[in-house]
């Protein structure tokens, strides 16, 4: 296992513990996949993820901003509700205006990314809660191209004043409390130059973290002497 | 023939039933009292105090409510007064037990409670530890009196009067207590309360037991002083007091009837009291005591001290108009008139000078139209600069202008300058002296009759800043506040407020005035001042049930909300001079800030206050309640909503469209305070939850224009 798989083992692990923290009935918001390495130029895509959604709630619209590091990552396009779990695109959700009323990325496809959206007006709340608990619920789909080597965090951000950042089908609030949000990252490193970028800067593993890392390159080294031996 | 152990078991009921018996007729007849609730500073010795009616010697039980208690045989049943400093904070549930074998808890004598409440110092702000101590002065000053009933001791419980060194000192102290809150019910119910049956009642029955009749007639100038309901018409029954100059005498005896808010109670039959006042309600000995007022209104020929008062009884007569007797007598009136009394309808124009003829009388025979001055003497002297000039006369002048209407204007804005220069200045009076306000002719701070003058002059006009003041750095409030200025002193300057022996204002540092020197009188006047009525206080009923208004108002979130306090006597006449206080107790804007009008929350002659606060942007219901001093008002509701009618309509073009959806997409995050309206749900904050809510809410467009 090379490093970097190790690192994505971890965070794996990581994201599996964060998901069970909070109540056992609380949704989860989350970034899919919760972390990647791409290589410099290279394009990739995520997805926000939201699972658990109680037999009370059904989303009508949400608002969220998209932190990355924008030197690292270039935003490149974003889709919300490609799965149309809140309606058909084709309805309407304004009289003559758009269901989606993201401001998108920061100019030049720079941080943060925007989303706001709004489900159609026309699909009954009883056909929108089954599509969004009947299979994963892509809240957006995003892209990206790695711009230069590095990771860059992808956070979900929730400016504190907005409170609110998803509304059930009436237009109330559907409390953050029973939600629990994962973050994710986007490792950008050259396939060919193998290093360390995938560590964020001034991140201090833990011991147990780096003897877990140790234990891993020793495996690494031990299976590249086999294979050399082999040859 | 039954067994011994059948006659004890027999003898052992009986004693029983005794005891019983006992226990009942001592709890019928007997009674143990508490000092009022009130409040107390952790760490400081304070007194706690009680009274019983059990005999000298009974065992007692003082529970302090933290766990401590003084255990004892009564001393003094009168005054049954300790030290103690508490070390913790909060309410303490203080008690009082008295009874053979005396024990708390379990208590089989009987037993009394109050709950006072204790503060951290430390955990106070400034201005919270400064009330405090303000309310601290104010409870040590009234148990000083308490303490200073003649007689106490030897005549408690059985006297049925109470008597502070002479009839007029007698009835100050009545009207401090009253004024402080502590009234008879507007009926013939029997007195409960410490203050209220030992003090307000007895001082009030001796008072009345004072008086005399005299007879009034028709005036040259005034015409019947003969007026009120049920008064005969002339010549007519008044009633005076002659235990001093009756010309001001006579006007303090009112004063604790116009602020007993009792005008419907009846003089009982017991204790016997003198024939003149015996079965009148307390409303008619008034008003024959305001009809001897006027009566004693200097009459007859024009001049400079006609419609003045002087030491003697005046009827008809013009001796020299007193500027210190004008005082008292305006006093009477004053408060008589909130009252609910009538007063003869030419005694104010009598006094000023609309009277109906070309001379100056008393208003103008005193007051100095050079710079504002109210002189000693109704002399017409516009020069004079005799000592008798001071802020004390300064100030009756400017209730004089007051009494005849005169509520603004360049003779009131004058006089009022000329006060200003006396501001912040103390009086020094030295040990011994019985004119010590006169030594300096400041007749301010120090001198109890020239800060009264004063307190009562400027409440009236709601003059609250006075660039003269200056108070020292570092005080808390406006440095221009004189009444701030005269609290401060107060609490710096109360004699041993702390031993159970003191709490009074006296000499050196207070004096009644420039020919009286009495601790009683003082410590009255320092109680009067710290009240927070100029005048008197309203009816309690009224203003616990009706004080306060709108009982129930509701209005969008983010606009103000104005309740109206009601400062009523008991027969519904305004009351002005009463400063009230208003809080938010809970709600969405608990604790919200607001204005005053009049500016200094202090009623004016409507008897009006009105405090206005802005609501915020939350929904929910507001409970409001007024206060004057500790007499509390109703608690009004105030509901604030989302308006139905604006409810997503951002831009207030009056439907709900696409436009109104981008501002609320472009607010998202903001509360709603920014645009209640694009809070469309009513969460307190404007997010996509209020999108959503709007989107479902769009106004249906128009039909199609038909061809």
């Amino acid at each position: 296992m090379s490093i970097r798989n190790a690192a994505r083992f971890l965070a794996a692990v990581v994201l599996v513990g964060a998901s069970f923290v909070g109540t056992a009935q609380a949704s989860t918001i989350a970034i899919v996949p919760g972390s990647q390495t791409i290589a410099p130029g290279a394009t990739t895509g995520i997805d926000i993820v939201l699972t658990g959604l109680s037999a009370t709630e059904t989303v009508g619209a949400f608002s969220i901003v998209l932190g990355f590091n924008d030197t690292i990552l270039d935003g490149l396009t974003f889709v919300n509700d490609p799965g149309q779990k809140m309606g058909s695109k084709a309805n309407p959700c304004a009289v003559t205006g758009p269901c989606d009323v993201s401001l998108g990325f920061a100019a030049g496809g720079n941080a943060p990314l925007d989303l706001f959206y709004n489900a159609d007006l026309v699909t009954p709340e009883a056909t929108l809660h089954a599509l969004q608990t009947g299979a994963p619920f892509v809240l957006a789909h995003v892209d990206f191209r790695g711009a230069v080597e590095g990771l860059s965090p992808l956070t979900l951000g929730f400016q504190p004043a907005f409170g609110t950042f998803l509304s059930d089908f009436d237009g109330d609030a559907i409390s953050r409390t029973s939600i629990t949000v994962v973050n994710g990252s986007i490792c950008v490193d050259d396939p060919q130059t193998p290093g360390d970028r995938c560590v964020a800067q001034g991140e201090v593993p833990e011991p147990a973290t780096l003897s877990l890392l140790g234990a891993g390159l020793a495996a690494a080294v031990a299976r590249r002497r086999r294979k050399a031996a082999k040859a | 023939m039954s067994s011994l152990s059948d006659r004890k078991g027999a003898l052992g009921l009986g004693f029983a039933i005794a005891l019983l018996v006992l226990m009942a007729a001592t709890s019928a007849s007997a009674e143990t009292l508490l000092m009022p609730k009130r409040d107390y500073l952790m760490g400081a010795s304070e007194v706690v105090w009680g009274v019983t009616t059990q005999a000298n010697g009974t065992n007692f039980v003082l529970d302090y409510g933290d766990g401590v208690q003084t255990i004892g045989n009564v001393a003094d049943r009168s005054y049954i007064a300790f030290n103690h400093t508490y070390a913790n904070s909060g309410p303490m549930t203080v008690q009082l037990c008295v009874g053979p074998g005396a024990v708390i808890p379990g208590c089989t004598g009987e037993l009394t409670s109050v709950v006072v409440n204790v503060y951290n110092g430390a955990s106070l702000t400034p201005e919270a530890l400064r009330g405090l101590n303000i309310n601290r002065a104010i409870q040590n000053g009234l148990r000083y009196l308490w303490t200073q009933i003649s007689g106490r001791a030897a005549n408690f419980p059985a006297s049925n009067f109470a008597f502070w060194s002479n009839q007029s000192y007698t009835a100050l102290v009545v009207l401090a207590f009253e004024n402080h809150g502590y009234k008879l019910t507007n009926n013939d119910v029997a007195a409960t309360g410490l203050y209220e049956k030992y003090v307000v009642q007895r001082g009030l029955n001796q008072v009345i037991n004072g008086l005399t009749s005299t007879t009034l007639t028709v005036q040259t100038n005034l015409g019947s002083p003969c007026v009120g309901p049920g008064i005969e018409a002339a010549p007519c029954v008044g009633f005076e007091d002659n235990s001093g100059s009756p010309g001001y005498t006579t006007a303090i005896a009112s004063l604790p009837l116009s602020g007993s808010s009792a005008l419907a109670r009846h003089v009982g039959a017991n204790p016997p009291m003198n024939v003149n006042v015996a079965g009148k309600t307390y409303g008619e000995v008034l008003q024959r005591i305001l009809n001897a007022v006027a009566w004693n209104q200097i009459d007859g020929a024009a001049g400079p001290n006609r419609g003045g008062w002087a030491y003697g009884v005046a009827n008809n007569s013009v001796p020299s108009s007193d500027s210190s007797v004008v005082g008292w007598d305006l006093l009477a009136l004053f408060d008589g008139e909130a009252a609910g009394a009538t007063l003869p309808a030419l005694i104010k124009s009598e006094f000023g000078t609309n009277g109906g003829d070309a001379n100056q009388h008393a208003l103008d025979g005193h007051r100095n139209n050079n710079d504002g001055s109210f002189d000693y003497g109704a002399n017409v002297d516009e020069v004079n600069t005799d000592i008798g000039r001071n802020l004390a006369r300064n100030a009756i002048g400017l209730q004089g202008l007051h009494f005849v209407g005169e509520l603004s204007g360049p003779r009131v804005d004058l006089t009022v300058a000329e006060m200003n220069k006396y501001m912040g200045q103390v009086e020094t009076p030295p040990a011994g002296s019985g004119y010590a306000c006169q030594i300096n002719g400041k007749y301010n701070k120090g001198c109890g009759y020239g800060m009264f003058n004063t307190f009562k002059a400027l409440k009236l006009y709601g003059i609250q800043l006075l660039p003269g003041v200056n108070r020292p750095a570092g005080t808390i409030g406006d440095p221009d506040d004189w009444y701030e200025d005269y609290r401060d002193w107060f609490v710096a300057n109360q004699t041993n407020p702390t031993s159970t022996a003191g709490g009074n204002w006296s000499q050196p540092t207070f004096v009644f005035s420039a020919s009286a020197n009495n601790d009683e009188g003082e410590t009255a006047l320092a109680e009067l001042i710290l009240a927070p009525v100029a005048l008197i206080a309203p009816d309690p009923g009224l203003f616990s049930t009706v004080g306060l208004s709108p009982q129930t108002d509701t209005n969008p979130i983010n606009t103000p909300h104005t309740v109206t306090a009601n400062v009523q006597s008991s027969g519904g006449s305004p009351i002005q001079g009463a400063t009230v206080g208003f809080n938010v107790l809970s709600g969405p804007n608990a604790g919200a800030t607001g204005t005053c009008n009049p500016v200094n929350c202090t009623s004016s002659a409507n008897g009006l206050v009105t405090w206005t606060y802005m609501g915020g942007p939350n929904i929910g219901n507001d409970k409001i309640q007024a206060n004057i001093g500790s007499l509390l008002s109703n608690v009004v509701d105030k509901f604030w909503v989302i308006p139905t009618g604006l409810k997503c309509d951002a831009d207030s073009d009056g439907d709900v469209d696409n436009d109104d959806l981008v501002i609320i997409r472009n607010l998202n995050g903001q509360p709603a305070s920014a645009n209640p309206a694009a809070d469309g749900n009513g969460d307190g904050s404007i997010n996509v939850a209020d999108y959503r809510y709007c989107s479902l809410r769009k106004t249906p467009p128009p039909p199609p224009p038909q061809n």
